[in-house]
């Protein structure tokens, strides 16, 4: 895909989430961008002790949805050892793979991976957009740590 | 000639992730109907709305949907967020 172009949907979709102040208040995100990646760094509503890093990677973007991966939160590194480790998260990723997998509708690693002959769920950017994503992460995180 | 006393009415902003909107609501309206109609005006599908929530922003509970507007002391000028109660896991 043209990067140009993608670029250029990818740049309207973060314009959308830094918009909605409302939603980044209320669940307390700070996002960042390099390049094609959404750094969004949420804690779970009732522990804001407790950081994660959730990093959306939207290179092709909108042809491929976002691949999403938790990072650390101080050191903006992968590694599974960063991921939720308890409670509900566990039963939305897999840890089979080398990294685990947020296995969410919207995701790269959903419609790519896990459900890549599903054709009942198709990746449709207009269907999910990144703020939806980021919000269904968030939920996903709450479950952990009710 | 009679005239009705008007009910009272606030301007709220209602957020979620599909978008944001700003309209005055009666003080008398219940949580529920606010949500709806706020879901409609945000093109999201009214017949999911039992699986959104109204918040406060930055609340952690969800209002209570058979409580009004006024019983919840909403007052003019509050963001107020819809947000799923739970997300889709397959």
């Amino acid at each position: 895909m043209d990067p140009e172009l993608s670029k250029h949907y990818f740049d309207e979709q973060v314009s959308r989430v830094q918009s909605l102040k409302g939603i980044i208040e209320h669940y307390g995100w700070t996002i960042s961008v390099e390049g094609f990646d959404v750094y969004v760094t949420m804690h779970p509503r009732k522990y804001p002790e407790k950081r994660f890093l959730a990093r959306l990677r939207c290179n092709e973007y909108p042809k491929r949805a976002p691949s999403c991966l938790v990072a650390g939160s101080t050191n903006w590194k992968e590694g599974a050892q960063y991921w939720p480790s308890v409670g509900p998260f566990q039963a939305a990723i897999s840890r089979s793979q080398s990294q685990p997998q947020l296995c969410i509708p919207g995701i790269r690693e959903f419609h790519e991976g896990c459900h890549a002959t599903d054709s009942s769920r198709p990746w449709l950017p207009e269907k999910y957009s990144l703020a939806k994503i980021l919000q269904d992460v968030q939920v996903e995180l709450d479950k952990v740590y009710p | 000639m009679s005239v009705g006393k008007e009910p009272p009415r606030i301007k709220l902003t209602i957020e979620s992730t599909a978008g944001s909107i700003e309209r005055f609501y009666n003080l008398h309206q219940k949580i529920q109907a606010v949500k709806v109609s706020a879901m409609a005006e945000l093109h999201m599908d009214p017949s999911t709305a039992g699986n959104y929530g109204l918040f406060i922003k930055g609340k952690n509970e969800p209002l209570p949907e058979d409580k009004t507007l006024g019983e919840l002391e909403i007052s003019e000028g509050m963001t107020l967020v819809i947000s799923p109660l739970g997300a889709e896991v397959i």
